[in-house]
């Protein structure tokens, strides 16, 4: 292969563009023709767009939906059951069906207590009460973002139903979930200003605070994020099937896991809190908005698992989705194929008039420029292609994992490249007492470059990729010990660069970093780093 | 328990005894629909006996399970490979 035309898109992006193009005037046409029939389905918008109006009868809806877990914490419409739908395997509910009134905990803006909202530990449920599954969320598979959006399907009616008739505040019943652009540069210091308004029931206690850090800022980068969409395909963009071939999605791996532990932090640095604070529900609103973004790129039919159910348990006063079949045993919010047509569940996304994700046409005209300024490919080029990225094309080298806790060096075969397989790394944490979260930074360097990750031009030339795992444990979910972890990576750009560069006859080795969120990990904490090929599908 | 042949009553039901509990508290879901994941019922371990299987031979190198299971730590192979035979075996009562 020549080098010189060494290309870092897997897509053809002349025709896709032209047929791009075409597919969207036909579409805009279709939109002016059919508005009146689609006069039902709602809109979510930009939280920064809402109108005064708008924000105060959300905000009146969750006010709302609290007040009613506070009258009874088992009410399904409830801003506290909604929350362990994301939280929680399982809660004891009383086989009376009494209501179960907790109190708002004043240390925490009207919201509950950490006794009351936290999962009950997994064990059997004490005498008169009886196990009941709100959910859990689904992570690390294929599962992941069609779950998010089953649950949202819900939340929102949840929403609506507060107080329609506006008897206590503004009507709830046109109400959507805004989302959060969390790749256009904050409203308020750190998050959208609504949420930071301490007045507000958007504002729950104990985020992570102050203005970004470059480290924020390169994560959040819409070119990465413009990348995963246009250029994944299903299971490497959203996560692979249980068994198969890999576990964690780019998008979950690279971003989502990135925003719990770090951006947002507070109760959303594990999964079995994350719902508590509603900046969730916009933060996911976001990733709902680029699962549909995805599904425009490529098609929903690329989407694995189809037919499989989610897991949750809703109200039965809530809608089922269309095309709704019940399953076998327990309650679910259905399967796969009832949440790929946002339009037929009755919602859509209004950009507000500006575009909330870069083009194929921007992401290509970076593509291009980094092609022409780094024709030698990875190794040779100032900046690996991930590093450029997430610095969105300008020179800032790569922010990031200059003092990892653990630092492991190996040498590596290189994949031989067969088709439809990806060089992929595998990250391995053994079983641990206290688990948590971590960022894994993967350098690819000759051997004859020694790993100096003090250094930034070292990192911002060799890094390949970088991926964060969410710790799983929190409370509910604690057994005693904490089982291994395993994280799958793609690494297929960095290897096929190398593949068609000079220095493919280099001996290799690979270099992983990795920093911890909060507690100290030891240098033991991790089995050696492998790299390994894995089919694509 | 016959040697070619484990049976879920006699070898597999005592390997999960002591996670029963714990794994009452997780609906599984599949293409049919969603159960309590009961290990100590030989419908729910045969209908879930894919996801149980991968995440059993989880520590393993090799495997893809994010999250193996039991945690904190693997059971010993031979309880692995009875329950891997059992499967194999046709999942006998
Ligand atoms: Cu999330």
């Amino acid at each position: 292969m020549n080098p010189e035309i060494f290309r870092i898109r897997h897509r053809c992006a002349g025709p896709v563009s032209v047929l791009f193009t075409a597919f969207l005037a036909a579409s805009l046409l279709l939109t002016v023709l059919t508005v009146g029939a689609e006069a039902s389905v709602r809109m979510r918008k930009n939280i920064d767009d809402l109108t005064p109006q708008e924000l105060a009868a959300y905000e009146h809806a969750i006010d709302v939906m609290r007040q009613k877990s506070l009258a009874n914490k088992n009410d399904r419409a409830g801003y506290l059951w909604q929350a362990w739908v994301h939280n929680c395997n399982g809660v004891p509910v009383p086989d009376s069906g009494a209501a179960v009134p907790i109190a708002a905990d004043p240390a925490k803006n009207g919201w509950f207590s950490d006794a009351d909202a936290f999962c009950p530990r997994m064990k059997a449920p004490p005498a008169g009460f009886h196990t009941e599954h709100p959910g859990m969320c689904e992570h690390a598979k294929d599962l992941f973002l069609p779950w998010h959006r089953a649950e949202f399907f819900y939340y929102e009616q949840a929403l609506r139903a507060a107080d329609p008739e506006g008897r206590t505040g503004p009507s709830t019943r046109g109400v959507t979930v805004p989302y959060w652009n969390f790749t256009q540069t904050p409203t308020g210091v750190r998050f959208p200003k609504a949420f930071e308004n301490r007045e507000s029931p958007l504002f729950y206690p104990g985020r992570t605070e102050g203005p970004l850090t470059e480290e924020d800022r390169q994560r959040t980068s819409p070119y990465l994020l413009a990348y995963l969409i246009r250029d994944l395909k299903w299971p490497q963009f959203g996560g692979y099937q249980v068994g198969g071939p890999g576990n964690y999605g780019a998008f979950e791996a690279m971003i989502h896991n990135y925003m719990h532990d770090t951006y947002i932090g507070g109760v959303l640095d594990t999964p079995t809190t994350a719902g508590l604070d509603p900046i969730f529900f916009s933060y996911h609103a976001f990733i709902d908005y680029i699962l549909e973004e995805w599904i425009d790129s490529h098609a929903a039919s690329e989407i694995t698992s189809p037919n499989q159910y989610l897991r949750g348990q809703q109200s039965p006063a809530f809608q089922s989705p269309p095309g709704f079949v019940p399953g076998t045993g327990v309650q679910t919010m259905g399967q796969v194929k009832n949440y790929l047509d946002i339009k037929a569940l009755g919602y859509g996304f209004d950009g507000g008039g500006r575009p909330q994700f870069l083009s194929e046409a921007d992401l290509t005209r970076l593509t291009t420029a980094y092609d022409a300024e780094n024709k030698q490919g990875f190794g040779q080029a100032p900046q690996s292609f991930f590093t450029y990225l997430l610095s969105e094309g300008g020179a800032r080298g790569y922010h990031s994992g200059a003092t990892p806790a653990v630092v492991q060096s190996v040498p590596v075969v290189l994949p031989s490249g067969a088709p439809d397989s990806l060089a992929a790394v595998e990250l391995v944490r053994k079983p641990l007492h206290q688990g948590y979260s971590y960022q894994a930074d993967v350098y690819l360097h000759p051997a004859s470059v020694p790993a100096d990750l003090k250094d930034d031009a070292f990192r911002s030339r060799y890094l390949a990729t970088s991926v964060n795992y969410w710790e799983l444990s929190g409370p509910g979910h604690d057994h005693g010990d904490m089982t291994e972890t395993r994280l799958t990576a793609a690494v297929q750009q960095p290897v096929a660069s190398i593949q068609a560069g000079a220095l493919r006859k280099e001996a290799w080795m690979m270099t992983v970093g990795i920093t911890p969120a909060g507690p100290a990990a030891r240098p033991d904490d991790f089995d050696q780093p492998r790299l390994t090929a894995i089919p694509a599908q | 328990m016959t040697m070619d042949r484990p049976s879920f009553e006699q070898d597999i039901r005592p390997i999960f005894a002591p996670y029963v509990a714990c794994m009452k508290n997780v609906v599984l879901t599949d293409d049919d629909g969603a159960a309590e994941m009961d290990l100590a019922s030989y419908d729910c371990v045969v209908r879930f006996h894919q996801p149980i299987r991968v995440a059993l031979t989880g520590y393993r190198p090799g495997s893809t399970a994010p999250h193996p299971m039991p945690p904190g730590g693997a059971l010993p192979d031979d309880k692995i490979d009875l329950f891997l035979m059992w499967v194999e075996t046709g999942m006998a009562r």
